[in-house]
């Protein structure tokens, strides 16, 4: 998710990036829709846009002895669909790269695919996919905020497998490698970041039903 | 200045926003926060890509590590005070009928 400034080949930089810009523009578009369309909403997208800020701001000691950030995607994703998650996390990602050397303007196309797009669609599927199972809302979109919270991770570490593979086993070595590094630590992250977003969620309640019923025009 | 109508919320969310400075102060936590899995990646890189340079660095860097704490908490305390407006600002045109 904070793959550091230059810690990513220059070809891996630019080929993430261009991964990245279609749902970046399509995202900002979205944005921009809310705010111009649908004032109503825009108080909405304060509240996803601030809680990213929040937890992404957070550094979380796990058991591992170790310590990750959560990410913070889930509430947004909830209140007002996948797609406005990109251009919210090109935001706080931009904001980390410039003023706390945390993440980088490099690595932005990377990290704003873990964060802004794998992550969401993680949580998308699996929240509205819990949900429509007849599973109660706070405990369908807490999993799927946990298992999003995992996929952005985990995404980074195919990420950096893809650019430093294993000289003996390749890119799938690396994968664990750096999997192994990141997936146990975040574990506890994930369930903490899943407690947090349910508990604003339930702060958010009467909204929760108008955002399932605004849905989502591109 | 606006009056606080949900305290316990505030207070929650600035809270939260305070972890990063509140986590110095517990021996275990400091220790685990020195370690972190980006640090941790960021070895791994060098150790398995030895000849590898990154090949640009950041416009600018926290001058220390109080700083770039400050910076997080700020960061975090900004987001707590965004988002307690926004949930009360929802609460208000709620109550108004909105």
């Amino acid at each position: 998710m904070h793959i550091a400034e230059g810690y990513l080949p220059v070809s891996h930089c630019v080929g993430w990036a261009v991964a990245s810009s279609p749902s970046i523009l399509l995202s900002v578009r979205r944005v921009n829709r809310i705010i111009k369309e649908q004032p109503q909403q825009k108080l909405l997208l304060a509240a996803s846009g601030a809680f990213l800020f929040v937890l992404t701001a957070l550094k979380m000691p796990s058991v591992t002895g170790s310590s990750s950030h959560p990410t913070g995607t889930g509430l947004g994703v909830r209140m007002l669909g996948v797609n406005v998650m990109p251009a919210l996390s090109l935001i706080v990602l931009t904001f980390q790269a410039v003023l706390l050397a945390h993440g980088g303007l490099s690595t932005l196309g990377a990290n704003v695919f873990s964060l802004g797009i794998v992550g969401p669609a993680v949580i998308g599927l699996m929240g509205n996919g819990l949900e429509r199972l007849g599973i109660r809302w706070q405990i369908s979109w807490g999993l799927a905020t946990a298992c999003g919270d995992l996929a952005t991770y985990l995404t980074t570490s195919l990420q950096l497998a893809l650019a430093f593979p294993e000289p003996s086993t390749g890119i799938a070595g690396a994968f664990v490698k750096f999997a192994g590094i990141f997936f146990v630590t975040q574990i506890p992250i994930a369930i903490v970041e899943a407690l947090l977003t349910v508990a604003v969620l339930m702060n958010l309640q009467p909204w929760l039903r108008q955002a399932a019923h605004a849905g989502e025009r591109p | 200045m606006m009056r606080v109508r949900n305290p316990r919320l505030l207070g929650l969310l600035l809270a939260l926003a305070a972890l990063p400075l509140a986590w110095e102060y517990v021996p275990f936590a400091r220790a685990s926060l020195e370690r972190g899995a980006d640090d941790r990646a960021r070895q791994a890189i060098r150790q398995s890509a030895p000849n590898y340079q990154p090949w640009t660095d950041v416009l600018w860097r926290p001058p220390n590590s109080t700083a770039e704490k400050a910076l997080f908490t700020a960061q975090a305390l900004g987001g707590a005070l965004l988002l307690y407006w926004a949930i009360e600002a929802l609460r208000k045109g709620k109550r108004s009928g909105g």
